[in-house]
């Protein structure tokens, strides 16, 4: 494998290199984290906020879509909001003034239930890999005339929240914006707790009883747009579904109850996203990847911790 | 059926975390490999790759790091950083990880007002840029993200430590104040060196 410089490493100096590389990492990580949190950029503590908040709103939802069977809407929904992003790079537009409104109809689309032709997962995938390749494609017509000088950049920063438009990369109208959408998430969430619980486990049952199921399957579809735009700057649009997935496969393992389910879910979805960010930022890994394998490892533990309940209590 | 996944995923753990070793292993493997390693492509860069400096633990004790392998540009960065590291500065800005830097650096082109006179040691890949519409050489200092392509990052030094002529893509260590100048009504950010290794 050869190297920057066209030196050739044998595969066990590579796996060398880098085990030192993590090991040093780990060695000056306290040091660095001190210096990156408490130095004069704003960087790291803007990136721990939002990390944070985009964590919980996406343990919230995270619960509902899984139950519900949708797990890879996120997929969709971001791969439909790079999409969007892309025509608003066209447009010169700001990115969120396109991508929100249209992941949030494409969303209600998704989630309208049975009254569509095109449902479930074919709908998501159909959804998805239309616009990955439309946006792609623009973004590739439109190459010459945009403002963008490094496109690849753009394409990894967006597909895998990697530099430059990352969670690093926050100012502070980036981060108000983004506290804003998170706390009408959160709020609207918590104000509507035992609705959403009735709809995600029977819908025929909270309409029987008097819940407007459509409004609330609008109301669900809107909030998680929202935080699928939002999580995108925190983990890139391919690595989305692993935020709402993993923090409510965990919590199911340990916890049987809805409540329990949701309140486990988000410690452990933030706890994760810190973990993630701190390790991201230490080691000089990207922070996306990094919190879907804490995510992962997070999982394992659970999954280990299950097994051995289940072997000592019967 | 779950004993067995119990004990299987126990086990698992277990050897991972015995897969701890002694750096003593590592050195002793190191001196080995050291002879087998083949040479290095030289055009780019007229000397070999340094041994790397010992460099300092978050316990303040020195960690000995001579016997790990690194790669080239990590050893040169090593070097040039290790010339500078008496200097005290308000952003460190070596041995920060490549994507960090990165967005370091981009935060400093963006918000040049929150770092306008901060004193930064920073370490990259030098070169130095002719243009013959302007007349003019500019010194760039840049970097790359961690895949090595996706994002760069660069900004200008300018300074009186600076030697008049250097080999271009070295990787050099700077250590001065941020500050912009104005170029046809355009700001660009610069560093005003005070200290330069190579």
């Amino acid at each position: 494998m050869p190297n920057q410089h066209g030196a050739s490493l044998t595969t066990w100096d590579s796996i060398r290199l880098v085990a030192s590389k993590l090991r040093e990492g780990f060695a000056g990580a306290p040091e660095k984290l001190r210096e990156l949190l408490t130095g004069q950029s704003n960087m790291l503590r803007f990136a721990l906020i939002a990390g944070v908040l985009i964590a919980l709103c996406a343990a919230l939802l995270g619960v509902t879509l899984v139950l519900k069977r949708y797990s890879l809407i996120g997929d969709g929904l971001s791969h439909v909001a790079f999409g969007a992003m892309t025509v608003a790079g066209v447009l010169s537009i700001a990115p969120m003034a396109v991508s929100l409104p249209v992941t949030i109809v494409i969303s209600v689309l998704l989630l309208r239930g049975d009254k569509a032709k095109l449902k479930g997962d074919s709908a998501i995938a159909m959804l998805s890999v239309s616009a990955l390749a439309i946006g792609y494609l623009l973004m590739n017509l439109f190459a010459p005339v945009s403002q963008s000088s490094n496109l690849s950049a753009d394409v990894c920063s967006v597909l895998f929240g990697s530099t430059q438009k990352s969670i690093l990369m926050l100012t502070a109208k980036d981060l108000l914006l983004c506290a804003i959408l998170a706390l009408v998430v959160i709020f609207v969430y918590s104000f509507f707790f035992n609705k959403i619980f009735s709809v995600t486990f029977d819908e025929t049952f909270a309409e029987a009883t008097g819940t407007h199921v459509k409004a609330f399957r609008v109301l669900l579809a809107v909030i998680i747009a929202i935080t699928i735009v939002l999580a995108i700057r925190l983990v890139g649009a391919l690595l989305i579904t692993a935020l709402i997935v993993f923090p409510t496969l965990c919590a199911l393992r340990l916890f049987k109850s809805f409540r329990g389910v949701v309140a486990c879910a988000v410690v452990i979805s933030v706890l994760c996203a810190v973990s993630g960010i701190l390790l991201g930022a230490a080691l000089g890994t990207p922070m996306g990847s990094t919190i879907v394998v804490v995510d992962l490892t997070a999982f394992l533990l659970c999954i280990l911790i299950d097994a051995v309940k289940g072997v000592f209590v019967k | 059926m779950k004993k067995v996944f119990a004990i299987l995923l126990a086990m698992l753990l277990v050897f991972s975390l015995a897969a701890c070793g002694s750096e003593k292993d590592v050195s002793s493997d190191a001196a080995a490999s050291d002879e087998t390693q083949p040479a290095g492509d030289v055009t780019e860069s007229t000397t070999g790759p340094a041994a790397p400096a010992p460099a300092q633990s978050n316990s303040g004790t020195t960690m000995d790091t001579t016997s790990m392998p690194v790669s080239e540009n990590v050893a040169a960065e090593r070097t040039a950083a290790e010339k500078l590291s008496g200097y005290d500065v308000d952003l460190d800005l070596v041995g920060l990880g490549a994507d960090v830097l990165t967005a370091q650096m981009g935060d400093i082109l963006t918000n040049v007002d929150q770092y306008r006179g901060k004193r930064v040691r920073l370490a990259g890949i030098c070169y130095a840029n002719y243009v013959e519409s302007m007349d003019t050489t500019y010194n760039i200092l840049y970097g790359y993200d961690s895949t090595g392509c996706c994002a760069a990052w660069q900004i200008e030094f300018y300074g009186d430590e600076v030697p008049a002529t250097y080999p271009d893509y070295e990787t050099i260590c700077v250590v001065g104040t941020i500050d912009t100048y104005d170029e046809e009504g355009t700001d660009y950010v610069y560093v005003n060196v005070e200290h330069f290794a190579m």
